[in-house]
């Protein structure tokens, strides 16, 4: 029997595994990894979370049907975007059964156990959260052992508060301060609970809005007085790898460059081409919205940071220098897109620009992506102090809302924060992180055709189309346009010439309706699962 | 006294055999027969005996007595009643089998040029399928014997290669995946270490009365090869090579720069497009641009070399041979290199003690470039635009002009600069001993090793192909070694009594295999130059690997023979394996089997004239198959690399009672041999069942999914597939004259696969692809459904305007709309049901059904050989009908996904809007527009296709039936006295063309495509693999 | 087969050149525009590699040559001699095909200063400056005197403005052509105001509550010049001082016209010239057109001083962040972020800029007609954070004239 009995030499096996509080730590290692987010944040991140908040424009194939809000089910990075975010339900899920007992017969100790534990439900809580703000009712899984049939759907409501007994369990175990840089802490937990707070409050119509109100501005209030966190004030490595887990980051999901899969994808699907990366690139045709690029102030300095446009350059981009023009010198190299503009935010070019982290090759930059950052909550709490009315002059939302201009370079002298102000800001500072539409779904939840207003005031139809009839000294003289040129219509123009570039007239109006703000559930899910399209059910909680 | 004995050598068609060995029988004293045949041996007395031998036909013993002309008839091994099979662990007679056994040997190995002896089996065993899974040098195959049954697990049979089991499921190359080979095969051949022109025979073992004796390694059926052995007489050398020119045969029908400007302006017209690039606005004035399909192919040469030795004395013989086989792709940068050596050494030592050792060395060497997917060649210069030249007029590589998110890299570029090789060394050695203490008893013991050491390496460099510029020159090492030992033991009575004859082998085997490997990759090199592992570049990754597999079994065989009329077999095999855990190791594997020899009753024997042979067989048997991973039972940690350090998490759940996989087979057999056994034909039914199948249940994502970072549920024995089917095979020798002779060979296969259960929600388990393919589910794995059935929705043909538009059922949640939804020329999909199971005027999941089955409804074959004095002609075909072919290439070229890509020309004939207002100023209104062209098979163009006409549909799925002209040889066997001078006893000169045409309806490349990567669920789908070559060939077997 | 790029081998011959369109295939051209895409049609042409017009190299791909025809776009870069032909290249052979590489007339875009006197530099940008060898660069005033140019490359020009150069636009002329600028030196068309007293029926400088720090003449280019801030007092981001930074001229009678025609924002910029005094490094200068209906002001016909009703005070629009405006704010593009002249120079701010809140504030569109009767000038806001400086700015000729 011995022979036969061979147990692997090159991989730990589960029954020996949990013999130290390293151990228990390695476990929970996994949970911040792009391994386990990569479905989510690869792809389907940016593309509902910006796309769809109509940030980003992008219109090609699957891809560029969250830009339209007309996907079907069968998109496939719909899909990744579902399948990631229950993986990550499934690993936490995977720590809580399981890991208690293991390491409690091994001797480790209960408060390490605990803060494991805190770990895992911190997260299963933050990877809850965007479900149901995508997909509204979805089945809470505590059990990924249980067979097909019994899977069915929770209402909106029971999810909510299964995030909320996560992140209440996470902050009472986990430590003020992570014990490893990057790791969730309590203020995680009270940041995330803030924002869920929020959240469901602005379902002005439920009883509890109100005090949601309240809990929101005081978890927020913990945050912003006792974290010891403060606002990272270097924009320029904000997004690089050197601003991983600044002073600023509450959850981030932590990218290596370790091959595909494990780092920051954003680098090669964001940019705007091969001169920035010196590898892959596909952004080309990617590019800040017209409307959002309105949304941006005079003088604000986050504008360079989150795109470019004409006359832009930068000196950490392309090995060390680019120069971003909507026509190369020679007119062919490089030509520009519908939006005169292309993502900056996030990418970070080639590896001597970025301590050789690029993952131009793999789509595994070393660039971590905020999940929750410092100033979200801060503005949370703007948001908390509005409440159910238009406006705020609560002396600590004026303070942290100006301690977030004056970062951006931009002061605040009024004395009140109205509700479209903020939500201006926060679309402007937030700007391709992926979670505008979540600002967009709570102004639905308080006003469904105030949201449908926002969105289609944004006229996600209009684009650029390059006039032909330019040479190249007149496309790159000095002024000849940047952001905000004018554009003339050739036919509109009495010398027949135009401007050399106008918005296309040719494209049809694109009205954004309230079904198209909850996504459908994966076709896969579907099939595989067929009982999920029950009506779904509260959850019994015990 | 002694005296010189002279005569002629025949074989059964009464042809003369130049080149036969004549021995006096325990004496050095022989000779060689002459272009006639003939010979003459001097010193012979009359107690002695002459041996006649030929390679590839019996040996005859004639005692010389007082003849002095001594005629011997040589039968070919392959043909006759008396042929000797290999059964494992041991031999048999042909007219003694009970089960469903196929012998290849001989000519009939040599019919068609392969590279690597699996094909060999191509056409030529019935209820054996043979299907290039690409036509990559070096590449793997796809073979069932009698159908898939495994849904996870390989299906491939098992190979017992000179008494060592190597499994027929190719090996990965690491490498593939990592140049940028997203997902496309990157399975290699496990048998490319073996040269075909040392195998002597290949023994086919089908059913489960026959495979069950290899217990839980037989489920897929068995195959044994046995290599050429040593026979006494003068040592002859031989040699057989050829040289082959591989031509490719197929293109896809791409636009040309031409039609590409055509193309161009109709998207532009359409107002799809804000610009057009100035340099299409005249198509006239351009040329034909760029093939790209010719730019990636070339006509490549492969030849092959392969000297053997063969000789020794009545107590020690030897076999020996040295081989080379060198062949370029016909792709870029693809090709196949192998050395072969090989030893075998039988030593008689005395009458009761018997020994011998074969030793085998192989090393071959592979260069592999991406062959399919979309990132693969051949799917890359399908869609590289025509406007692209392969060089600048500087001579550099060229790129797109202008720098766009979808812009493809040269192909030829890609292709040449990248490197991906793998390097295989294999040694296996063999050696046994035989004691025979009585006459009826004999003991032997077997000790073999099959030893690998594989080195795969990659390297990407820096480049700039027009504005397409890489600077990140990465490189991958990676290097396993493995070792198997095998021990077997076992023994066999033999005993007649009378009319009864009775036969057991008793027998027990110990293995054990253990592998190790590790793999680096690292980045930021440099320098191209150097492309070995160094001290240069930063580490990307770093992994290693060790595990190791043992088996015990102990094995039983009894056969009862009773006046060559009945014939009984009975075997047990008793089987552990280290793969599964203390709950379930061992497995047990019965079989019995009978057969009636009817044609040696009494009573038949007055139809003797006519009928030679007719004989019923019945069987039965339990096979298992445990070719899954170690270690599944229980649960291991996966670690990976993190930001905080190694992190660590559970890869799959346990599961303590998973057990063997169970096969249960019936076999009904009938074979008749008709006029002295000028036609023999051979009929087998059968009906097999597997059950307890060791598969993965498909989870919904939404509990964790199935993929490689999910927490994966374990490894289960459930469900049950069901294969009933037909193999008929029909030898006849039409026509024998002694100049002509015509023989034919036709095999017929039938088999229908069933699933019959899944777990217990019956839960169906989808196949799909690789995540860029954007369908979600391509196959499924369904109760009541053959193996991977295609899966998707129905066409009913392109919308033409807006009443049909308003009266159809949309896709749900999609209105009209010219971008952002459904339009005149878009496909319209069939309403089939909804979530009530009644059609529901929305289009959505409901709506999938089963579109195509890749399984066939039969194969065959049909060989025939005509022989006219030293001519011979050879004309050889092979066919398959009824299985459908999922032709995702299509999806590419006929997508119109992007407006830099190439299409295919027929895109040119798409759907294409025309509006009734006569301008283009109101395109915005459906009831502006109708379709320009109401006959256009192919939708609108739709950059974003919000109506998925993209989807998964029959609109992709194609009859794969076909006949394809396999090979057509013609040889010549030079006259004696031509060779007398040289030396030369026997020089055979031919030619071959292999592939030589298909008859297909199949719009690809070729429609014989087999199992993705070898896997059950994804048959028959075309992802632009590497088109398999015409092959010319001329080639020479001569004989010293 | 197929491959018609493979010539028979003879000499190129090009017979003649033509557009790409298929429309226009029967219309011969004999001269192009820089980076224009054009066919050569010919005979022989297939084993040409390369082609120069004039002296630039052509990027050529060899898929657009056939024997037939090439396609090909004229280099952008402009030829150093104007030879007017095309040289085609093959291995051993060549072929030269008269035609014309056009190059557009020189473009004047703006000019540093444009309150210029004879013996001052004039610094002009634009496009085309082309000197050719044998026809060198001119650069003529109104008044018909040429200046003589200091120097000059393809998109600038210095010349010394001539004694006799009169008030009007300038133009350039090229071996390309002659265009004359639509700047003007000493520019006098449409001064909405230049601070020269007694301008106003009973004001002084200004016409509103607001007058800045006063006027002076002194080393001004055009009389008075209107002073902000002419104490150097500190400025800084919460500082607001209408009293002192800012300057009026509110709509006198509600019939006043618009200074220029409203309705075509995009053929207008607002210009005047300004000279910084000190590192100038906090808040906008704001420059807000108003109309009667926003702000009015009328005490000499006895009906007192008239406040607008859209706003609680006479200069609500001032700080409303709804108003639309221009913010000139050079200092916040500067790389030490602060700003400074070397003496006078002109501004423009084109009349579609005009769309921005006292603090930055994005806004969807300009004032339309009727708002463009009223100029307030107010160093203030920006919404732009800044470091406290003391910088002073001085003003003149405020006007809007057509691009
Ligand atoms: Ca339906
Ligand atoms: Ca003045």
């Amino acid at each position: 029997n011995d022979f036969l009995t061979i147990v692997p030499e090159d991989e730990q096996v589960l029954e020996t595994y949990y013999t130290s509080e390293d151990a228990v730590n390695a476990n929970t290692a996994s949970l911040y990894s792009a391994y386990v987010w990569g479905d989510f944040d690869m792809n389907f991140m940016w593309m509902a979370g910006d796309e769809l908040a109509g940030d980003l424009y992008y219109t090609y194939d699957q891809e560029g049907q969250f830009y339209y809000m007309t996907f079907n089910n069968g998109n496939s990075f719909l899909k990744q975007g579902w399948n990631g975010l229950f993986r990550v339900v499934s690993y936490c899920n995977n720590i809580i059964n399981g890991m208690p007992s293991a390491a409690g017969a091994n001797g480790i100790s209960q408060d390490v156990i605990d803060r494991a534990l805190g770990e895992a439900r911190c997260i299963r809580g933050i990877a809850y959260y965007f479900l149901t703000e995508y997909w509204k009712d979805v089945p809470l899984i505590t059990d990924n052992n249980i067979s097909g049939d019994q899977v069915i759907r929770n209402t909106q409501a029971s999810v909510y508060e299964f995030i909320r007994r996560d992140l209440v369990f996470a902050s009472e175990n986990l430590p003020a301060s992570p014990f490893q840089s990057g790791r969730c802490s309590k203020y995680t937990a009270l940041g995330m609970l803030a924002k869920l707070h929020l959240t469901m409050a602005s379902h002005l119509d439920d009883a509890e809005s109100a005090a949601n109100f309240t809990a929101a501005k005081q978890y927020a209030l913990q945050v912003i007085n006792q974290s010891g966190q403060s606002l990272y004030n270097d924009l320029s490595t904000m997004f690089y790898p050197a601003g991983n887990n600044s002073s600023e980051s509450l959850f981030s999901i932590q990218c290596t460059n370790d091959g595909y899969g494990y780092g920051n994808g954003r680098n090669v699907s964001l940019s705007r081409n091969a001169l920035i990366t010196l590898g892959s690139s596909w952004g080309a045709g990617k590019g800040p919205t017209l409307s959002l690029q309105d949304a941006f102030e005079r003088g604000d300095l986050r504008r360079y940071y989150t795109y470019m446009r004409n006359g832009d350059s930068y000196d950490n981009l392309g090995g060390g220098g680019y120069d971003y023009y909507n026509f190369s010198e020679d007119e062919s190299t490089e030509t520009s897109n519908e939006m005169l503009a292309h993502v900056r935010k996030y990418v970070i070019g080639a590896n001597s620009d970025c301590g050789g982290v690029a993952g131009a090759s793999n789509q595994d930059a070393g660039n971590n992506i905020y999940l929750l950052r410092l100033a979200d909550v801060y503005l949370c709490y703007v948001e908390a102090c509005i409440g159910s009315g238009s406006s705020t002059d609560d002396a600590t939302a004026l303070d942290v809302f100006k301690q977030i201009r004056t970062r951006a370079g931009l002061g605040w002298s009024s004395e009140t924060i109205t509700y479209d102000q903020l939500i201006k800001e926060r679309r402007v500072e937030f700007a391709l992180e992926s979670i505008n539409f979540f600002d967009i779904k709570r102004m639905s939840y308080r006003d469904m055709n105030k949201a449908l207003a926002y969105l289609n005031d944004m006229d996600r139809e209009r684009q650029y189309v390059s006039n032909g009839q330019f040479t190249w000294q007149e496309r790159n003289a000095a002024g000849a346009y940047h952001g905000g040129f004018t554009a003339v219509n050739p036919n509109d123009d009495v010398t027949g010439k135009g401007s050399i570039f106008y918005l296309n007239e040719n494209v049809g109006q694109i009205t954004v309706t309230a079904s198209n703000l909850v996504l459908p559930i994966p076709a896969e899910t579907l099939t595989k699962t067929p009982s999920i399209t029950a009506d779904p059910v509260d959850y019994e909680f015990n | 006294q002694q005296r010189m004995v002279s005569g002629t050598v025949f074989d059964t068609a009464k042809r003369s055999l130049p080149g036969a060995t004549v021995v006096v029988k325990g004496t050095a004293k022989g000779t060689v027969t002459d272009v006639d045949g003939r010979f003459s041996i001097d010193g012979v007395s009359s107690g002695d005996v002459l041996v006649f031998s030929f390679i590839g036909m019996t040996t005859v013993e004639v005692p010389v007595a007082n003849q002095t002309v001594i005629n011997a008839t040589l039968e070919e091994e392959s043909i006759g009643l008396e042929e000797v099979v290999a059964v494992g662990y041991g031999t048999m007679k042909k007219s003694d089998l009970t089960g469903a056994v196929v012998n290849l040997s001989g000519e009939k190995l040599k019919e068609s040029i392969v590279i690597n002896p699996d094909q060999m089996m191509q056409g030529k065993v019935a209820g054996v399928q043979v299907q290039a899974n690409s036509g990559a040098p070096g590449a793997a195959n796809s073979i069932r014997i009698r159908g898939a049954s495994s849904i996870n697990n390989t299906n491939e049979p098992l190979y017992i290669i000179d008494g060592i089991p190597v499994s027929g499921a190719g090996t990965e190359t690491a490498g593939f995946s990592w140049s940028g080979g997203s997902n496309g095969q990157n399975v290699v051949n496990p048998l490319a270490s073996i040269a075909p022109s040392d195998i002597v025979s290949l023994d086919v073992l089908k059913d489960a009365s026959a495979t069950a004796i290899y217990g839980a390694a037989g489920a897929n059926g068995v195959v044994i090869v046995t290599t050429k052995r040593g026979r006494a007489g003068k040592t002859q050398i031989s040699y057989d090579g050829y040289v082959a020119l591989q031509h490719r045969a197929e293109k896809m029908d791409m636009m040309n720069l031409q039609q590409f400007a055509v193309y161009q302006n109709q998207l532009y017209d359409e107002g799809l497009m804000g610009t057009i690039d100035e340099a299409y606005l005249d198509p006239s004035l351009l040329g034909k641009g760029t093939d790209w399909q010719d730019a990636v192919s070339e006509d490549a040469w492969m030849h092959t070399h392969n000297i053997s030795m063969n000789g020794g004395t009545e107590s020690t013989k030897f076999a020996a041979s040295v081989g080379y086989t060198n062949q370029d792709g016909m792709l870029l940068n693809s090709s196949f290199e192998r050395y072969t050596g090989r030893v075998n050494v039988d030593s008689e030592v005395n009458d009761y003690v018997k020994a011998g050792a074969s030793l085998s060395y192989s090393r071959t060497d592979e260069s592999i470039i991406n062959n399919d997917g979309i990132n693969g060649v051949v799917m890359q210069a399908a869609l590289m635009s025509p406007q692209v030249p392969v060089y600048d007029f500087d001579g550099n590589y060229a790129g797109p002009e202008s720098v766009n998110g979808s812009s493809i890299y040269n192909p030829v570029a890609l292709t040449k600069d990248q490197d991906n090789t793998l390097l295989r060394e294999r040694i296996m050695a063999n050696t046994y001993a035989e004691i025979k203490p009585f006459k009826t008893l004999t003991f032997r013991s077997e000790f073999g090793i099959d030893r690998s050491n594989n080195l795969n390496k990659g390297f990407k460099p820096s480049y700039e192909y027009g504005q397409l510029k890489n600077t990140n020159i990465q490189i991958m090492q990676r290097q396993d070694e493995s070792l198997y030992w095998i021990w077997k033991n076992y023994a066999t009575y033999y005993e007649t009594f009378g009319k009864h004859t009775i036969n057991f082998m008793l027998g027990s085997e110990t293995s054990k295999s253990s592998w190790e490997g590790i793999q680096i990759v690292k980045d930021q090199l440099t320098s191209n130059d150097i492309r070995v592992l160094s001290a240069d570049g930063e580490l990307v990754s770093n992994s290693g690997w060790k595990d190791a597999a043992s088996n015990v079994s102990f094995f039983g065989r009894a056969n009862y023979n009773y006046g060559d009329r009945y014939l009984l077999t009975a075997t047990l095999r008793a089987d552990a394996s280290s793969k599964f855990g203390d709950n379930n190791r061992w497995g047990y594997f019965p079989s019995f089997a009978a057969a009636w020899r009817v044609s040696s009753e009494q009573f038949m024997e007055n139809t003797k004239g006519w009928l030679s042979n007719l004989k019923l067989r019945l069987g039965y048997g339990q096979v298992g198959n445990a070719n899954i991973g170690t270690y599944l039972y229980g649960s291991t940690m996966q670690a990976f690399p993190s930001a905080f350090g190694t992190a660590y998490r559970m890869s799959n759940n346990a599961n303590p009672d998973l057990k063997w996989e169970a096969s249960e087979q019936y076999n009904g057999g009938i074979d008749f041999g008709l006029f002295d056994s000028r036609v023999n034909l051979t009929v087998d039914a059968y009906y097999k069942t597997t059950k307890d199948l060791l598969l993965q249940p498909s989870v919904s994502p939404v509990l964790g999914g199935s993929e490689y970072v999910d927490i994966q549920t374990p490894f289960m024995n459930i469900g049950k597939v069901e294969n009933r089917g037909l193999d008929i095979s029909l030898n006849t020798v039409n026509i024998s004259k002694s100049d002509f002779q015509w023989s034919s060979n036709v095999i017929f296969s039938l088999n229908r696969n069933e699933v019959k259960a899944l777990d217990d929600q019956g839960t169906t388990i989808y196949g799909k692809l690789d995540w860029y393919a954007a369908f979600q589910t391509v196959s499924m794995i369904a109760v009541g459904q053959p193996i991977g059935v295609f899966y998707g929705y129905q066409t009913d043909g392109l919308f033409q305007d807006a009443e049909d538009i308003r009266t159809s059922a949309l896709p749900e949640g999609i209105n009209i709309h010219r971008t952002t939804g459904v339009w005149v020329g878009d496909v319209k999909f069939k309403d089939l049901s909804g979530p009530d199971g009644v059609p529901d005027g929305v289009i959505n999941e409901y709506d999938q059904t089963v579109i195509g089955d890749p399984n066939p409804d039969f194969t065959f074959g049909f060989t025939n050989t005509f022989s006219y004095k030293s001519w011979e002609l050879g004309i050889g075909l092979t066919g398959s009908v009824g299985a459908d072919v999922l032709n995702y290439v299509r999806v590419k070229t006929e997508g119109l996904m992007s407006q830099w890509d190439n299409q295919a020309v027929d895109v040119l004939n798409r759907a294409q809007l025309g509006y009734l207002d006569g301008n283009n100023m109101d395109v915005e209104n459906i009831d502006n527009s109708y379709l320009i062209n109401p006959g256009a098979e192919m939708p609108r163009w739709s950059g974003n296709d919000i109506n998925g006409n993209n989807r998964m549909s029959d609109r992709w799925i194609e009859n794969g039936s076909y006949l394809r002209i396999q090979n057509i040889s013609l040889s010549y066997s030079l006259p004696h006295r031509w060779l007398k001078p040289t030396g030369m006893s026997r020089c055979k000169l031919y030619l071959n063309a292999q592939n030589v045409y298909t008859f297909t309806n199949y719009s690809g490349l070729d429609p014989e495509i087999g199992s993705y990567n070898q896997q059950a669920g994804l048959s028959n789908v075309d992802m632009g693999r590497y088109p398999s070559p015409r092959i010319y060939t001329l080639g020479a077997n001569i004989t010293f | 087969e197929d491959n018609d790029t493979i010539s028979g081998g003879g000499t190129p011959v090009v017979r003649y050149v033509r557009p790409c369109d298929v429309d226009a295939s029967d219309s011969l051209l004999s001269s192009a525009y820089l980076g224009a895409k054009i066919a050569i049609i010919g005979e022989s042409l297939g084993n040409v590699n390369k082609i120069y017009f004039n002296d630039q190299k052509a990027k050529l791909n060899p898929n657009m040559v056939t024997d037939n025809a090439i396609i090909v776009s004229i280099p952008s870069g402009i030829p150093n001699l104007k030879e007017d032909l095309i040289k085609l290249y093959t291995n051993n052979d060549s072929c030269y095909y008269t035609f014309e590489t056009q190059v557009p007339a020189p473009t004047v875009n703006s000019m540093t200063c444009e309150y210029l006197e004879a013996g001052d530099v004039a610094h002009i940008e634009g496009l085309y400056f082309v000197n050719d060898e044998g026809t060198p660069l001119t650069v003529s005033f109104t008044g018909g005197v040429q200046g003589e140019i200091v120097e000059s490359d393809l998109t600038s020009i210095d010349v010394i403005v001539p004694e006799g150069a009169e008030r009007g636009p300038i133009t350039v002329t090229s071996v390309y052509g002659a265009e004359e600028s639509s700047l003007w030196l000493r520019d006098n068309r449409n001064l909405i105001a230049n601070f020269n007293p007694d301008n106003y029926p009973d004001y002084y400088y200004y016409f509103g509550w607001h007058g800045a720090s006063g006027v002076s003449d002194d080393s001004g280019i055009n009389g008075h010049y209107l002073i902000i801030n002419g104490e150097g007092k500190e400025l800084n981001d919460d500082s607001w001082d209408d009293g002192f930074l800012a300057w009026e001229k509110w709509t006198y009678l509600p019939t006043d016209p618009d200074f220029f025609n409203a309705n075509k924002l995009d053929e207008y910029s607002c210009k005047f010239e300004v000279k910084v005094l000190g590192d100038w490094s906090s808040k906008a200068l704001q420059v807000i057109f108003t109309g009667a209906d926003d702000v009015m002001m009328n005490w000499q016909n006895g009906n007192g001083l008239t406040y607008n009703s859209k706003y609680g005070s006479a200069n609500g629009y001032v700080s409303d962040s709804e108003y639309p405006r221009a913010l000139w704010q050079p200092w916040t593009e500067t790389s030490d972020k602060t700003y400074t002249t070397d003496g006078w120079i002109t501004v423009t701010i084109p009349m579609t800029e005009f769309k921005y809140g006292p603090n930055g504030e994005s806004i969807a569109a300009p004032n339309g007609a009727g708002h463009y009767s009223g100029l307030t000038l107010f160093l203030n806001g920006g919404g732009v954070s800044g470091t406290p400086c003391n910088a002073t700015m001085l003003i003149d000729n405020v006007r809007i004239v057509p691009n």
